[in-house]
């Protein structure tokens, strides 16, 4: 390169030295024909014609010229961006919070939706099983006996491995933490071809005999996390429910699981299901949908044959057993999102979201647009004095492009910089929730190729409009600076683009306000009982070796104590705080009707199990009968509350107390005693589902919830006292999912506010990115209007009267947009309105907010220029040109 | 000699024939561009005036295909020159063109051959 440098100096000299000596040469004839020296010299010249362009040929053939050209290009570029900071500023910053914005956003479709999970062989053939009934309830999990029938019967899997979601406490003996593990098969880690870090992994030998297998496998972050890496820890024996495990191994780095959603630290062999789920054998049970199902597709067999082989499958096993499988349906999906459960809204948010960020990004292009078209009106003059020099149209608009690239490419890569942050922010979040969440977005090198792929086309697509009208000038029009006086009342590509950008604005702000009022309105509906002011600890005492007498002795004291804690109004027990993803249902038969022939016909009811005082702790209404109370003892009468739905929707409505049902037909039913009002139980968005509450004493359970309704302090102050009283019981019992219940619910409501959030942060965006264009089109406006102001006000134009002339033509282009805007937004909101809670569509006082909002940003960008308008000296305007 | 010419007395040049006639002209022997255009000039009596615009460009352009190479000498004046001379491939380049032109020279002649 350094050589060539060289050549290519000492060819330029050559060049010069050659032209010189013709030159030379013609005027020494002139002078020998009598023409005299300095007129020779001018004569030659004359006649040698444009020396520049012959260079610029010659040079071409050196093979240089592209290279060259190319840097004079970003020279020329870079200088010209420099010498308007403002537009370069406005432009980099627009284009880098649009792209910044879809590059997030890609980040987490491409996360999601487009990479194998990691740590997997060949992620792309598994696939998850989800079993449905019919009716509400269809998630992705099928009884162990189901799974059986499936991993034996098909044709069409090489494999299909189970895996259950249990929580244990594990450590070394005195630091016992809880934990959420997953129960695998003995085929599961060579079924997703995972390997060992260190030791080994569970393998079909370890999945024999039940009972018959305390080992485990430790994730790498598991092993990290609970025993800081220790390289000795394979062959150890560690506490896992009080019972000694043997850990196997560590898996390699990189591997998450199979669930974006659960992360888990820990994998036991699903022979100790039994053992690890407090004695309950779910493994006999057809009943008992518990376990989720991952099967590898055989080469050569799509995802479409195997889900018709299998479902198949399952039309034989509701034939086979109606009574629990009837109405199944076998759908598959890919793993990771929790089944065909989570895929659906996950898809259908991301989807949202993306169109939004597209949106944006349409808005900060035409912004980008209007903001070079306006540049290239400006740089008018400039442009008809190189056409007039002769430079081709073609080499302007080669730098043109070259200088919007450049502007794009500096966007791109401070959006690519911003999605990094953003993702870096995210992964680094840890939300509240006592599950353990993947959350890792890693930016992958795809999100830069979209990057850089959605800015040089941002570049080319709105460069190469203004380069094209840029370089279409009448010259003499614009050397004279006449189009500034006569051109302007007509309407500009610039102009619909304003009106453009504003009315994409409006459509953006106006869903994004549709959608946050709708999910204020979800946020604010009644949940059946009163959130703020509620503390609570959770315990499990099977993890602590507690048998039932111990336990149940320890509940009593524990709510005993509670009570009378200072500052504590009212205080209970009970086995699941409502809104939390644990909340468990059952099926409801009642007594005197027909038990339904086919299993997806059962009622479901949401299921409590509740000490004394728990309605007036939780503020819940009670419509008739009574609460628990010191009546309900171990061993008393089979009682139960229900609310309102359960009553008019199973019990036709008629009065309630004194009807008995029963939640497994083989058991004696149970007698409903009081009946309170409807709430939301498992999430915010259920509508009136039914629920019923059994007291504690009667059904103990060993892991409840104390919940303790504060008096005049925030229920975090109490926690201190309330850990403190567990600890003069038992210094050994671990305390989870300790707080407010607020905080507690965070989980419930996050959904709603990450959308609110976003979609807000959105609708900000489109206003700012429109302000700025508005403004610097409007500012452009004035300046090109310099002289008419000039001569307006020379002619005695009032400043009041310049003010409305600039401001009209603003209003104009704003009113425009706004009509358009509403226009589009009252078509989105009627596409909308499926997903909207308690906002109409066409809310009318959405449409006064968004006009109110596009106005005054609209009147606030006008005014700067318009004011600047109003200074003008008329003197110095019509000297100036 | 530079000489006050009225244009019509000028012709056009066919497009692809200065080519051919530059190395005619080099023919006789290593030039300086300034010669080439004289030579040029002066055996078609004046009749071909050829644009320094168009000269040079030509001349690199040959050097590029390897046609002609150049050398600085000093000139009779004793100046530092620029001089092309024929290559090989120049003179076979020539001898090709002259062909094609001959063939073209009788066509066009027999084409427009009064009536």
């Amino acid at each position: 390169m350094r050589w060539d440098f060289w050549r290519r100096q000492r060819r330029e000299t050559d060049l010069d030295d050659e032209i010189a000596h013709d030159l030379a040469l013609e005027a020494e004839e002139r002078i020998s024909s009598g023409v005299a020296p300095q007129e020779a010299e001018r004569a030659s010249r004359r006649d040698f014609g444009n020396v520049g362009l012959l260079k610029e040929g010659i040079r071409e053939m050196w093979g240089w010229a592209s290279l060259e050209r190319l840097g004079r290009d970003i020279r020329y570029g870079w200088r010209s961006l420099r010498k308007s900071p403002l537009f370069a500023t406005m432009a980099v910053l627009s284009l880098a919070l649009g792209i910044g914005a879809n590059a997030s956003i890609f980040s987490v479709i491409s996360t999601i939706l487009l990479r194998p999970l990691p740590g997997l062989e060949r992620g792309s053939e598994l696939v998850s099983l989800n079993e449905s009934l019919g009716g509400n309830n269809s998630i992705p999990l099928l009884s162990y006996p189901n799974y059986r029938d499936f991993r034996d019967g098909n044709s069409v899997l090489t494999g299909l491995a189970c895996i259950g979601f249990v929580p244990a406490s594990i450590g070394r003996k005195g630091d016992n933490q809880r934990i959420w593990a997953l129960t695998v098969t003995g085929n599961y880690f060579e079924l997703l071809g995972v390997k060992p870090l260190a030791g080994r992994l569970i393998q079909p030998e370890d999945d024999k005999v039940r009972g018959g297998h305390p080992v485990l496998v430790l994730t790498y972050t598991g092993w990290q996390k609970r025993f800081g890496g220790d390289p000795n820890i394979i062959g150890e024996k560690v506490q896992v429910n009080g019972r000694e495990f043997t850990v196997l191994g560590i898996t390699a780095q990189g591997f998450v699981g199979t669930e974006l959603i659960m992360a888990p630290d820990v994998y036991f062999s699903m022979a100790m299901q039994k053992e690890l789920q407090a004695g309950e054998d779910f493994q006999e049970r057809r009943s008992a949908r518990n376990f989720f199902a991952l099967g590898r597709l055989k080469p050569g067999v799509t995802m479409v044959q195997a889900e018709s082989a299998l479902d198949g499958m399952g039309r034989n096993l509701a034939r086979e057993y109606p009574q629990d499988n009837g109405g199944m349906k076998i759908t598959l999906t890919p793993p990771g999102l929790v089944g065909a459960l989570g895929r659906k809204p996950i898809i259908g948010f991301v989807a949202v979201m993306f169109g939004v960020s597209c949106l944006v990004l349409l808005v900060a292009c035409v912004n980008l647009a209007s903001m070079l078209l306006a540049r290239a009106a400006d740089k008018r003059k400039e442009t008809a004095i190189r056409l007039a020099l002769g430079a081709g149209r073609w080499v302007l608009i080669r730098q043109l492009l070259t200088e919007n690239l450049m502007v794009a490419l500096l966007g791109g890569a401070g959006g690519a910089l911003l999605a990094v942050w953003i993702m870096g922010a995210l992964s680094a979040w840890r939300p509240p929730v006592d599950i353990p969440l993947v959350v890792s977005v890693p930016v992958d090198f795809r999100v830069f190729l979209f990057a850089l792929v959605v800015s040089a086309v941002t570049a080319l697509l709105f460069g190469l409009l203004p380069a094209l009208q840029a370089t279409k000038t009448d010259l003499v029009a614009a050397l004279k600076n006449e189009a500034a006086t006569t051109r302007f009342r007509y309407w500009h590509l610039r102009d619909y683009m304003v009106a453009a950008q504003v009315s994409m604005s409006v459509l953006l702000l106006f869903c994004s306000v549709l959608v946050v009022k709708s999910l204020q309105r979800s946020l604010s509906a009644p949940v059946g009982f009163e959130i703020p002011g509620l503390a609570t600890v959770s315990f499990d005492l099977n993890m602590q070796g507690y048998d039932e007498p111990r336990g149940r002795e320890f509940e009593r004291r524990v709510l005993e104590k509670a009570r009378q804690l200072p500052g504590v109004e009212t205080a209970t027990l009970v086995d699941n705080i409502p809104l939390t993803p644990t909340v468990p249902w059952n099926a409801v038969y009642v007594e005197g009707k027909p038990v339904p022939k086919r299993a997806a016909e059962v009622p479901n009811a949401y299921v409590f199990t509740a000490s004394p005082d728990y309605f007036r702790t939780m503020r819940t209404r009670l419509i008739s009968g009574r609460e628990f109370d010191a009546r309900d003892k171990q061993g008393g009468p089979r009682v139960a509350i229900v609310n309102s739905a359960f009553a008019a929707r199973l019990l036709d409505g008629g009065n309630a107390l004194g009807r008995r049902f029963t939640t497994n037909t083989t058991k004696e039913p149970m007698e409903i005693v009081g009946v309170v009002e409807n709430g939301k139980y498992y999430n915010l968005t259920e509508q009136a589902p039914l629920a019923f509450w059994t007291p504690l004493e009667i059904w103990y359970k060993s892991k409840a919830s104390l919940v303790a309704r504060t008096r005049a302090i925030p229920p975090g102050s109490i926690l201190p006292s309330i850990r403190g009283l567990v600890r003069e019981i038992d210094p050994s019992i671990a305390l989870f999912a300790t707080g407010s219940v607020e905080d507690q619910l965070t989980w419930t409501f996050f959904p709603a506010r990450i959308a609110a959030l976003s979609l807000g942060a959105f609708g900000m965006l489109a206003l700012v990115l429109s302000a700025t264009g508005i403004y610097g089109v409007m500012a452009y406006a004035v300046s090109r209007r310099t002289r008419e102001i000039g001569i307006r006000m020379a002619i005695g134009a009032t400043q009041a009267q310049v003010l409305a002339s600039v401001a009209r033509s603003a209003a104009i282009l704003i009113g425009t947009g706004l009509v358009l805007g509403l226009g589009m937004a009252l078509g989105a909101g009627r596409l909308l309105g499926r997903i909207l809670f308690g906002v109409k569509p066409n809310d009318p006082l959405t449409f006064a907010i968004v006009f109110a909002i596009m106005l005054a940003v609209g009147a606030a960008a006008t005014f700067l220029p318009a004011r600047r308008a109003t200074r003008i000296d008329p003197m110095q305007a019509l000297r100036l040109e | 000699m530079p000489k006050k010419t009225s244009s019509e007395s000028h012709i056009e040049l066919l497009q692809g024939t200065l080519d051919m006639l530059i190395l005619r002209t080099l023919q006789w022997g290593p030039q300086h561009g300034h010669g080439v255009g004289q030579a040029i000039r002066q055996s078609s009596v004046d009749l071909l005036l050829i644009e320094r615009g168009s000269l040079y460009p030509a001349l690199h352009r040959l050097e590029a295909r390897g046609l002609i190479v150049s050398e600085w000498k000093a000139s009779d004046l004793n100046r530092r020159a620029k001089y092309y001379r024929l290559t090989k491939a120049g003179r076979e380049q020539l001898v090709a063109e002259q062909g094609k032109w001959k063939l073209l020279v009788k066509a066009i002649t027999r084409v427009m051959r009064p009536a």
